[in-house]
């Protein structure tokens, strides 16, 4: 029931808000909802067995035998922390769009809470049906949400993402139909059951486009390139993220993206193992291209927030990287670095929103010297630069190190490729963050009566900045978590299985403590 | 053959009687009644639900209960009860009700000759439950026929715009030529047909499916008949190149009966082509089979891309209906290629086309609504901020519209999703990719109208149906396509 209620309490709360009588109560009551809800993912959290692979909190029943689809939720090591991640970032997004969005305000926060749900949804389905539905549900109150509260291109933003997304995603729906009935011709019921399908080999000719299983890879892989976004499929994120309202940046890139690389490692890899390891080379070329050629498109970026989204497109390249290293490493550095960039990338977001509602412009050549002017945001603004350029003591440095020793592993021309891309980021970050707040003041700012951070400023970042030192300095509390999980994916990659949680069995395994990682 | 008239044959035809007998109400009480006819309008609609009703209730006591498993035959074989004569008659009754309503205070249709329009609609519908039950391509081409003919009238009494006899002849004289060609071809197959059983006439559906499967490789005749016959019923389906004439007369026709000719009409046909489908001649020739394909493509390609130019609301889905068509086409294949009297796969069609149905309703009824305020089209700017004054209404529309791109999670996601798996099923791989890529096309100026409702704002006034009945229809349809997807069990 835990999972059913992170999934359609959500849609719930989106109802009542939709009816809500006073615009005033609207933003409280909308914090106490996702108060609530995190307050279950931590439930979850505290009952969740970090000692097996297995699929825990399962739920199961039939929904439309005729079709094949199961309502079948789970969890395992692998969507946990991006369900905590989630359900952590919602209370901080509706503080902080408190000032950000001021019209139509209930139909903001309904939407926020049908995405909050669809985003969980596609987390913890285990049926591939169920997870495509809500897969392309997520795009509707998203292109919403960009569309209504946006900024002057919000209709072409819109557009594009919705389109682009969805153009990736029959190809997806395509893949899914071929692989059911493939299925059905082994076992001869029709059945979307993830778990099943693990089980089904699938014809695979080395070398050879046309094999099956490529195609069908293939097919997966083209949806979640454009959700992750990798390099030649990325150019919908940043009209996106710049049209987009801070809240709907911090949600897309916090969470939303991780959508498409968690596909990967749920879906597309240990469906298609054969395949995956075969294409290797084009992901990991393709996330090399994407880390240099993010990072040198953000340096020449004018636009703060144009920067931010394009240092996305870099950072996205690292982990498709750490998936496609195919060890444990890489993977570990890989699922780690979702975290991360949520929090960072999501973080970044939040301050270039409050900078921005102060100045009302995003131009970098118009700021200079503000940390004089606003001490206590530049700290902030500078911890969490920090993060994103994986600096040794904050998250980002874990898992970019996790990846780029996992890569060095597998295939050292790509490690060696990538690693340039930690001095660009140094590079275009450290650049932006010269400009802004250091250097003379810049004396159009001054015409602003600039206020430094609010309380409601300081509930936002303090979580997330405390997330970034803890992530930082003890990643083996999270990481333990997804520990066996992760394995499991590497050492079974040819014959992947998951297995149903079974309190009984796995109560003698306790002996096997956890290990801390770091 | 000796004809042949029981008792029980009447009983089988009785929902068929009651709808003809419901339609002579109004006129007898236009002739009867001296009163004012507009005052009559109300109760001429009233009669006229009520007798579909009827109907409705009558098809499901007998063919769903009673004769429910088995195979009734009627006057002498020429007409046939089956599960799929229920199922597809039950859709065409339903949608009917859902469709009579919007008669009712549109400014094209008028109140006095309201009585008229009544009588025309439910036969057209009788002509329809002919057609669909019809074991034999004569009785097939009557109900067609009958159908088409009711539809020709009631589309030219519409006196307002100047398209609506442009329309009116378009379709009738298209509509003629496509009736002949379909009749040329049905004589086609026949002549070849009475070669190989000694003289004697095959007519029905049953003889005929034992020798269409050897005919078709062996006789030309019988290879251009079959065409033939397409050819017809790809002029009623709107598939390419036929469909021409689906924009303009959409257009000019006054939208109620837009709504009643893009629903009820075309599903109609569409199930009677699936019938003749069911000759299962497709696995034995290729060049058939491979042509049909082509269409399919080329139809969601035309539908499509045609769309995306237009700016008037009624060429849109006009437009939209040809690009399902299309969809509609691949599950037809599917369908030819298994094979069979009754196959699975007519399940997932008749839910697909019960979907389309549902949601075109939707748009159709919506432009019915709108169309009180503007006298001409609804253009697409119209629509420009329509969340913030009238919720309900947008909300309405858009479920319908998602449902006709069929993004999850609505019911038009699921049906796609079913008729595209049973394509699948039989092969047809390149051709459901091509029309899952198609789907995406589509999706853009199904979008369109969403962008315009709750992206923009505008002052100007928009009126709102005053006929609650209607508005409720509208509603109800837009809740069905949400929730669709969930209740699905129950409706399998």
């Amino acid at each position: 029931m835990l999972l059913s209620a992170l999934i359609f309490l959500p849609l719930i709360f989106a109802v009542v808000i939709a009816f809500c009588p006073k615009d005033k109560i609207v933003q409280p009551l909308a914090l106490i909802f996702s108060g609530l809800l995190f307050v279950l993912s931590m439930l979850m959290l505290f009952n969740f067995d970090p000692n097996t692979a297995a699929i825990q909190f399962t739920e199961k029943a039939d929904w439309i035998p005729q079709l094949g689809i199961k309502y079948f939720v789970g969890i395992d090591g692998i969507s946990l922390w991006l369900v905590i991640l989630s359900n952590f970032l919602l209370p901080l997004v509706i503080i902080g769009s408190a000032k950000s969005v001021t019209t139509k305000i209930r139909s903001f926060y309904s939407a926020l809470f049908i995405l909050q749900s669809s985003m969980v949804g596609s987390f913890l389905a285990l049926d591939l049906i169920l997870f495509y539905i809500f897969f392309e549900s997520s795009l509707i109150p998203m292109a919403m949400m960009i569309g209504i509260w946006g900024g002057d291109k919000k209709i072409y933003a819109s557009f594009k993402f919705f389109i682009y997304t969805m153009l990736g995603s029959v190809f997806m729906l395509a893949s899914i139909i071929c692989l059911m009935l493939l299925n059905k011709t082994v076992t001869g019921t029709l059945s979307s059951d993830v778990l099943e399908l693990y089980k089904m080999d699938i014809a695979f000719i080395d070398g050879r486009l046309f094999s099956t299983q490529t195609l069908l890879f293939l097919g997966f892989a083209i949806a979640f390139a454009i959700k992750v976004p990798m390099f030649p499929v990325h150019t919908w994120l940043p009209d996106a993220h710049v049209q987009a309202p801070t809240p709907g940046s911090v949600i897309l890139a916090g969470v939303m993206l991780k959508m498409g690389t968690y596909g990967f490692m749920r879906f597309a890899i240990p469906l298609f193992p054969e395949a995956s390891t075969h294409l290797s080379w084009v992901f990991s070329f393709l996330a090399v291209i994407g880390i240099i050629y993010g990072a040198l498109v953000a340096m020449v970026q004018t636009d703060i927030k144009k920067l931010v989204a394009y240092s996305s497109v870099s950072h996205m390249g690292y982990i498709i990287l750490g998936l496609f290293a195919f060890n444990e490493i890489g993977m570990t550095g890989g699922l780690y670095q979702m975290l991360n960039h949520g929090l960072s990338t999501g973080a970044l977001f939040f301050l270039v929103g409050m900078i921005y509602d102060r100045t009302h412009t995003r131009e970098i050549s118009a700021y200079g010297g503000l940390a004089k002017i606003l001490p206590l945001y530049s700290i902030f603004f500078l911890v969490v630069t920090f993060s994103s350029i994986a600096v040794p003591l904050t998250n980002g440095f874990v898992g970019e190190f996790y990846i780029l020793m996992g890569t060095f592993l597998s295939n050292p021309v790509w490690g060696a490729l990538a690693v340039t891309g930690v001095i660009l980021g140094a590079t275009y970050m450290l650049w932006m963050v010269k400009k802004v707040f250091f250097g003379e003041e810049n004396l159009g700012l001054l015409e602003h009566k600039l206020l430094d951070l609010k309380k409601s400023e300081y509930m936002v970042l303090v979580p997330i900045v405390i997330m970034i030192f803890w992530m930082g300095l003890f990643p083996g509390h999270f990481l333990q978590y997804s520990q066996k999980s992760i394995s499991n994916l590497t050492e079974n990659l040819t014959n992947y299985e998951l297995t149903l949680y079974n309190q009984n069995n796995d109560s003698n395994e306790l002996i096997s403590q956890k290990q801390n990682n770091f | 053959m000796q004809p042949s008239v029981k008792f029980i044959d009447f009983l089988l035809v009785l929902p068929m009687i009651t709808l003809f007998v419901f339609s002579l109400l109004p006129i007898a009480l236009k002739v009867f009644v001296r009163s004012n006819e507009e005052a009559k309008a109300d109760v001429n609609v009233g009669i006229s639900v009520f007798g579909v009703f009827i109907s409705l209730i009558l098809m499901i006591l007998f063919h769903g209960r009673v004769f429910a498993d088995g195979v009734f035959f009627a006057f002498s074989q020429s007409l046939v009860f089956d599960k799929f004569t229920f199922l597809s008659s039950v859709l065409c009754l339903v949608l009917s009700i859902l469709a009579l309503p919007f008669l009712l205070n549109h400014p094209s249709i008028r109140k006095s000759q309201l009585s008229e329009y009544v009588f025309l609609y439910l036969n057209s519908l009788l002509g329809m439950m002919i057609m669909l039950a019809s074991n034999d391509l004569i009785m097939t081409f009557i109900g067609l026929e009958l159908m088409s003919l009711c539809l020709y009238m009631m589309i030219t009494m519409n006196h307002e715009t100047h398209h609506s006899k442009e329309s009116a002849i378009k379709y009738f004289v298209l509509g003629s030529m496509a009736s002949a060609i379909l009749l040329f071809g049905i004589s086609f197959i026949y002549g070849s047909a009475v070669m190989i059983s000694n003289g004697q006439i095959i007519t029905n559906y049953s003889t005929l499916v034992e020798v269409a499967a050897q005919l078709i490789s062996t006789d030309r005749v019988f290879l251009i008949g079959y065409a033939l016959v397409l050819i017809g019923f790809g002029f009623k389906i709107s598939m390419f190149p036929f469909h021409t004439w689906v924009p303009d007369v959409y257009q000019g026709a006054a939208t109620p009966l837009t709504l009643y000719m893009a629903t009820a009409v075309k599903i109609a046909s569409i199930l009677a082509l699936a019938r003749f489908l069911m000759l299962d001649v497709l696995n034995d020739s290729f060049a058939l089979s491979s042509t049909l394909q082509w269409i399919a493509v080329l139809t969601m390609l035309i539908g499509n891309m045609g769309a995306l130019a237009q700016t008037s609301m009624k060429r849109i889905f006009a437009y939209s209906s040809v690009a399902h068509s299309g969809y509609i086409l691949v599950g037809l294949i599917a369908l030819a290629l298994e094979g069979g009297p009754f196959t699975a796969n007519i399940e997932s069609l008749v839910l697909y086309l019960l979907g389309y149905g549902l949601f075109s309703v939707g748009t159709f009824g919506f432009l019915s609504f709108l169309e009180k305020a503007f006298d001409d089209d609804i253009h697409l700017e119209s629509l420009k901020g329509l969340f913030y004054r009238s919720p309900w209404t947008a909300l309405g529309l858009t479920f319908c519209l998602l449902g006709l791109a069929g993004i999850p999670p609505t019911l038009g996601f699921f049906t796609k999703f079913y008729i595209f798996s049973t394509a699948m099923g039989e092969g047809l791989y390149w051709l459901v990719t091509w029309a899952l890529i198609n789907s995406v096309i589509g999706v853009y100026y199904y979008l369109k109208p969403i962008v315009l409702m709750f992206f923009y704002q505008s002052e100007q006034e928009i009126y709102i149906a005053d006929n609650q009945f209607q508005k409720m229809i509208f509603l109800v349809v837009g809740f069905l396509s949400l929730v669709g997807g969930i209740l699905l069990p129950v409706i399998l």
